[in-house]
């Protein structure tokens, strides 16, 4: 065997061992019990996908025609296939860490309920992350992505959409926090409802270009040639670009975040700004900015201007009106300590009013009444689930009064009760609970956050059962044909 | 509502009832419970025994139980003379004034499963109960979350006036919990067993 060919049988052996451990990594994972099908769904593919490369290389490995290529174009072809694996390595641990045994089953299965309203062909995996951060990913496009490279037919099972969404594991059970996945699933909305188009483009004021541009200029030049600024050489015209481009740049990333905050919001009412607020003052400053997100006080002031047009003041508890009024006073304080010339510029053409206006518009514009929280419910929910909360009683489900029959209460509804009581120091829950006045606070907050993610459970459990139910008499009311087998796994 | 005049903290809640007609039959004195979602296994590798007296113990008993999810729809297959703590699918919360006891139903009883074996539940309490599951049979059986698995008596407990009863250690319970059985009484027993001579004392006494 010449150095040629030994050289491309190394190559095909190789990528063909990275497929078995994959394979064997895929089997590892299999086992586990996730929280939602969308992570079976990905791993399924993912095993697809070794697979058909597996069959590729064995292919290329006996093709008659590897004779008529020269070096080069050899590697190449095996290279079109075996560029892949990094990306399924890539995507295999994307879904570790999903399994039952590492992120609340308790608040992710009525997630998905929920993201499945507003993308009905969407599926939901969250995993639990080493970092101090949420974050959102859509899996499905990598994956179409390596079948087509591969000319292999795009599974019918795969989802139009597959989230990934990752929430910090250390604290995988405070569910009062995890109300930031709400932002994570505006970033989707986001593209969907295409708010870019009918937000930009922002126009940045010229004379705050021209100070960012000296500004720049002068601390460039200090820092390449300290004392000798007017030696300097300058490409005027080039510098001046490479500013408006560093802005307009950052613009478009802000207006996402912005938006993804707002639809935050909109979704899952003021509970998604008390754990903003909770989450990322805990570790940010206030006024840090960065090219792909705006200042903190931005963005909460963006959410009080929509807070402000849908809630009225008298729709909250004493204690949380205090809150609001805290954190109303901050977020209204000028931008004064923002780090960075171009931060500054972009941050001057985003606060214009007419900016926001047109932002919370456009997202307004876009949700349907029913797929909002808003000021009524949040009344309701503080009132009738938060009576039971005081009692230590899951707000599961709620009776009427009236007939005294129950109906299931909504995620939305446990969290934004959850978080009124909360902010209201939950004074009448500690009664309940032994010790509870003696309690670290900590302490009591995590026992807080349990006893809610277990009321999510319970309403899933409500819901759940009454969709099988409904099923049921459907199929019935449609034939014995209509009927459905059970044979468990 | 007929009981709209009295707090809640003062009522019987049991929720959620998924089929109020076939959990709480007319007639009947109890209502049955269903089984939860969550279930801890004893994992038997790393520990010679159980010690309460231990001033480990505490810290030992989160390292001996695997903590287990089965979704409603999902099983978890019970082998012969396996131990679980289960819980139940609905939360309790009983008025000072009712105390209950949570036994198995018959039909599973039949097959060898014992669903409780502490089995009284104080008044004041308020949480899931946790079972204590063993298969007592000779061949494994499956355990569904969401069957009806056992059955709640309740009734009423006379208090002396103006005395408040303290609220159970597993009250607020979320999940099937384990406690330090002598944590009231270990130091007694400690010091007395070294009075009797049987343990040597620590080099400091």
């Amino acid at each position: 065997m010449g150095t040629r060919e030994q050289l491309w049988d190394l190559k095909i052996r190789c990528a063909q061992e990275r497929c078995q451990a994959l394979a064997a990594g895929i089997a590892g994972l299999q086992s586990r019990i996730q929280t939602t099908p969308a992570a079976g769904t990905v791993i399924r593919a993912i095993n697809d996908a070794v697979q058909a490369l597996q069959q590729y290389l064995g292919d290329l490995l006996h093709s008659p025609d590897l004779d008529l290529l020269t070096e080069t174009e050899l590697e190449a072809k095996i290279h079109f296939a075996a560029r892949n694996l990094p990306v399924l390595y890539r995507l295999l641990g994307l879904v570790e860490h999903s399994d039952v045994s590492a992120v609340p089953a308790e608040l992710i299965v009525p997630l998905r309920r929920e993201l499945q309203n507003l993308f009905p062909d969407a599926e939901l995996l969250v995993v639990a992350s080493p970092t101090l951060n949420y974050s959102v990913l859509e899996l499905s496009q990598y994956l179409r992505r390596i079948f087509e490279n591969l000319n292999h037919a795009i599974p019918k099972y795969l989802p139009e959409s597959v989230f990934r969404a990752s929430i910090p594991s250390v604290e995988y059970d405070q569910g009062l926090l995890h109300c930031i996945l709400a932002h994570e699933i505006g970033h989707p909305l986001y593209d969907l409802h295409h708010i870019e188009d009918k937000v930009m483009p922002i126009s940045i004021e010229a004379t705050h270009l021209q100070e960012a541009y000296h500004q720049a200029q002068r601390e460039f030049a200090e820092q390449i040639a300290p004392g000798a600024q007017k030696q300097f050489p300058f490409d005027e015209l080039r510098f001046k670009r490479y500013v408006t481009w560093t802005v307009n740049e950052m613009l478009p990333n802000w207006v996402q975040e912005l938006a993804a905050d707002l639809f935050g919001f909109m979704l899952f009412g003021p509970a998604y700004l008390f754990a903003f607020i909770h989450f990322s003052q805990s570790f940010a400053l206030l006024d840090s900015a960065s090219t792909s997100h705006p200042p903190d006080r931005e963005r909460i002031r963006a959410m009080f201007r929509m807070l402000d047009r849908m809630y009225s003041a008298d729709v909250f508890s004493q204690a949380t009106r205090e809150f609001l009024d805290l954190w109303r006073q901050i977020a209204s304080r000028e931008n004064a300590d923002v780090q960075g010339v171009y931060e500054g510029v972009a941050l001057k053409a985003i606060r214009d009013a007419r900016v926001s206006d047109r932002l919370i518009d456009a997202v307004m514009a876009a949700m349907r009444p029913e797929q909002c929280y808003n000021a009524q419910r949040y009344r309701d929910d503080c009132g009738a689930l938060g009576e039971l909360i005081d009692a230590q009683i899951p707000p599961a489900e709620v009776m009427d009064p009236a007939t005294g029959q129950t109906r299931a209460a909504t995620i939305t509804g446990i969290l934004n009760a959850g978080w009124d009581r909360f902010l209201s120091g939950l004074l009448r829950f500690k009664e309940q609970v032994r010790d509870g006045s003696g309690m670290a606070p900590f302490d009591l907050t995590l026992r807080f956050n349990r006893f809610l993610l277990k009321s999510m459970e319970l309403n899933d459990a409500v819901i759940a059962w009454g969709k099988a139910k409904d099923d049921i008499i459907n199929r019935q009311s449609a034939g014995p044909d209509a009927e459905c087998s059970y044979s468990p796994r | 509502m007929r009981n709209a005049h009295i707090p809640l903290v003062d009522r019987l809640v049991i929720t959620p009832i998924l089929e109020w007609e076939r959990q709480a039959k007319p007639g009947n004195c109890t209502i049955d419970l269903r089984l939860g979602q969550r279930l801890r296994v004893p994992r038997r590798t790393k520990l010679d025994c159980l010690d309460h007296l231990s001033d480990d113990y505490p810290r030992n008993i989160g390292r001996y139980k695997d903590d287990h999810h089965v979704f409603i729809g999902d099983y978890f297959v019970l082998h012969p003379r396996q131990f679980v703590l289960g819980e139940t699918l609905e939360w309790i919360h009983l008025p000072r004034s009712l105390g209950a006891y949570v036994i198995g139903r018959s039909s599973w009883g039949r097959d060898g499963l014992v669903i409780a074996t502490a089995t009284g539940v104080h008044a004041g309490y308020s949480g899931v109960l946790t079972l204590e599951i063993t298969n007592l049979g000779e061949i494994p059986v499956r355990l569904y979350p969401g069957l009806c698995i056992a059955q709640l008596f309740i009734h009423t407990v006379l208090h002396d006036k103006g005395v408040k009863p303290a609220l159970s250690r597993f009250a607020g319970a979320t999940s099937p919990e384990s406690a330090d059985a002598a944590a009231d009484e270990k130091d007694i027993i400690k010091r007395l067993a070294v009075l009797r001579g049987l343990v040597a004392p620590k080099p400091s006494e």
